[in-house]
């Protein structure tokens, strides 16, 4: 498979009063044609900020990207002019975003919203764009789409909001699409429903897929490839089924044991609440060591000596952890 | 438990909104809920689950008469909130608190988190001012903050701690009651579960009762004790948590049980599972007989003429569906 997207050591700073702080440091990692890859973490941990250094929308004059790359075919999306990035946003490059209910303009029918993307990027004329738009509506499942697209943004619910999302940017076919927690917002029922359907256009279009979550769930029913990020840092990369039945990094153990499900038939109890002691912390406040240190079950002395290095493992995954090797999380996993 | 009232009893609560207009054609009343029955019981926690626009938020508020209720009863410790005002409705509303969804926005971004817990204390004009402090320092510990955090603002917290302390908020009155609207909803995963853990530590040791009120039955099914499922302003399946998630009957339940997804990639793509195709009936326009009868995989004729009663299967679990009584008519 071909790669589209490969963030090369990436480090992003942000400013706190006077002083410019790390909150992505040295994140690297690829996306290929027709794969989705979740970028996984709880706030705090640079997942969204690594994804908008992507879309080139950081807020500049708080956020910058300090060093590295973000090549995308062979361009460097951190060296091009905005011009020339504006051209590659929204056409090449498409964002699926957190809550569908408030990225959409209120004041402007749906229509005119779809036909905007694709009179400025394919250069349509206004019939044309809304022959298009229709046929977008209709692919993401929006009954009676001819009729609906004069419809504003409040005739529609949540799901359906996300779906006309969907729909914008699968507009210009891009081959990659960024989905920022694209299910938060919604009910579990219609989170289904938008899952599968990222799933299926995704494949249609081969186009690369960039999930950023919380929630190990959705993961596991969507995605390909995993990284696990903490406080700025890749802490474990790996494929999907690997890291669900051997995660390698404890950060990564606990959010799985975190993730809620229902119980299983045959259990008597419902899983217990498992949790992570502490808080992430703040940047500037990173450890020297290992920045999960404080908070892990398995820390030792050593961990804290001096910047853990993301290791290959013998299976091909990566894992910044020095301990990883002697860890089983088959006991714990079993008490949780 | 049997001689004394319930904490908590709803008997055929009704929520109406009235769309009004000129033109006769375009008024409009919605049964946003529908004559529901719920009872919590000293130290037991009920889960309300639904999707958005079941009504679930709607009865919370009408419980705490945010909302007008149309008809039936509240009774709290037997009292009926409904009937009462002014000063008794004043006292009664010390018994029974809320605890929002949004941290972000529950809070005054003006106060203090010293401040923000105290208010109900001032309110009820309760304790001195010196005293209040008192409270406050010892309410922040048993939500698990440090008290230094009493002189923050809510805006240099994280969103789990905020969360923190609209609870320390709303148990400060020491009420029987607490409605929890989404509390975890959000928030990370892990720190959902540090706030949960803290609910059913806050039940233990004060024997406060809760109303937990979520889209996600995982969410709720380690704490409840007795779980409702809510569509389209009625219940349509209600019973021990235990049974009501392990063994749902209602095809509605068993698709919300289906929606969670597994937490292993393999057990999760190969499930067999029903995804509700369509979206919620419209509470201004519902349709006769069964109300889930447009989404549901099972439909049979006689659902769309006869809405199916609320039965007792005679283990305490209630299931309003056609599958499960003798077909009337």
């Amino acid at each position: 498979m071909t790669e589209v997207l490969r963030v090369d050591r990436l480090h992003v700073d942000a400013r706190v009063g006077q002083k410019w702080l790390p909150v992505v440091t040295d994140v690297s990692f690829a996306v290929r044609a027709g794969e989705i890859m979740g970028l996984v973490g709880e706030s705090g941990s640079g997942k969204t900020v690594t994804c908008l250094s992507v879309l080139g929308l950081l807020p500049r004059t708080d956020v910058r990207v300090r060093t590295g790359a973000i090549w995308f075919h062979d361009r460097d999306l951190t060296a091009i002019s905005r011009r020339d990035l504006e051209d590659v946003r929204g056409r090449s490059i498409a964002l699926i975003p957190q809550e569908p209910s408030a990225s959409l303009n209120p004041a402007f029918t749906v229509g005119d919203q779809m036909t905007e993307i694709l009179r400025r990027h394919e250069k349509l004329g206004r019939a044309e764009a809304r022959r298009r738009a229709v046929g977008l509506l209709d692919e993401v499942g929006i009954p009676a789409a001819a009729s609906r697209l004069d419809d504003y943004p409040h005739h529609f619910s949540g799901g359906m909001c996300q779906r006309v999302l969907i729909a914008m940017a699968l507009a210009c076919n891009p081959e990659i699409i960024i989905a920022d927690e694209p299910t938060t917002a919604l009910d579990v029922t219609v989170q289904a429903q938008i899952l599968s359907l990222i799933r299926e256009k995704a494949a249609q279009h081969h186009a690369a897929v960039l999930l950023v979550t919380h929630d190990m769930g959705v993961v596991a029913e969507v995605c390909d490839r995993v990284v696990v990020m903490y406080a700025g840092q890749i802490v474990e990369s790996a494929d999907i089924v690997p890291i669900f039945h051997r995660p390698r990094h404890p950060y990564t153990e606990r959010l799985l044991a975190a993730t809620p499900r229902m119980v299983q038939h045959g259990e008597i109890d419902p899983p217990a609440f498992a949790y992570i002691p502490g808080s992430m912390p703040r940047p500037g406040t990173y450890a020297t060591g290992c920045r999960f240190g404080p908070r892990c079950a398995f820390h030792e002395e050593r961990c804290d000596a001096a910047q853990v290095p993301l290791r290959s493992l013998p299976e091909g995954n990566l894992a910044r952890c020095v301990r990883t090797d002697e860890l089983d999380f088959a006991e714990t996993r079993s008490r949780a | 438990m049997s001689t004394q009232p319930p904490v908590l009893e709803v008997r055929d609560l009704s929520v109406t909104f009235a769309r009004r207009s000129l033109l006769p054609s375009r008024r409009q009343v919605s049964h946003v809920v529908d004559s529901i029955d719920l009872t919590v019981h000293k130290g037991r926690t009920l889960g309300l689950v639904g999707e958005s626009g079941s009504g679930k938020s709607t009865t919370a508020k009408a419980i705490v008469r945010l909302a007008p209720a149309r008809s039936g009863s509240v009774k709290l410790n037997g009292v009926d909130l409904l009937s009462l005002r002014g000063e008794e409705l004043k006292q009664a509303r010390r018994r029974v608190q809320m605890v929002f969804q949004d941290p972000y926005s529950s809070l005054d971004p003006t106060m203090t988190v010293a401040e923000c817990i105290a208010e109900p204390l001032a309110v009820h004009r309760i304790g001195a001012r010196a005293s209040r402090r008192d409270t406050v320092l010892e309410m922040l510990e048993q939500v698990g903050l440090p008290t230094s955090m009493a002189d923050l603002m809510p805006s240099q917290l994280s969103g789990g701690q905020r969360q923190r302390v609209a609870i320390a908020r709303a148990i400060c009155l020491h009420p029987d009651l607490v409605l929890c609207d989404e509390p975890v909803s959000a928030l990370d995963v892990s720190t959902q579960n540090r706030i949960l853990q803290m609910l059913a530590d806050l039940r233990s040791t004060h024997g406060i009762s809760f109303v937990l009120i979520s889209h996600n039955l995982a969410a709720v099914q380690q704490l409840a004790d007795e779980v409702a499922v809510m569509y389209c302003g009625t219940i349509v399946e209600c019973g021990p948590a235990r049974n009501v998630t392990a063994l749902p009957k209602h095809p509605y339940t068993q698709a919300l049980v289906a929606a969670v997804p597994y937490p292993d990639p393999e057990v999760q793509r190969k499930r067999e599972r029903v995804v509700l195709s369509g979206e919620p009936a419209n509470p201004a326009n519902r349709p006769t007989g069964c109300v889930f009868q447009s989404r549901c995989p099972q439909v049979m004729p006689v659902c769309q003429t006869t809405t199916p009663a609320l039965t007792d299967d005679g283990s305490g679990r209630s299931v309003a569906c056609h599958l499960y009584q003798p077909i009337v008519g």
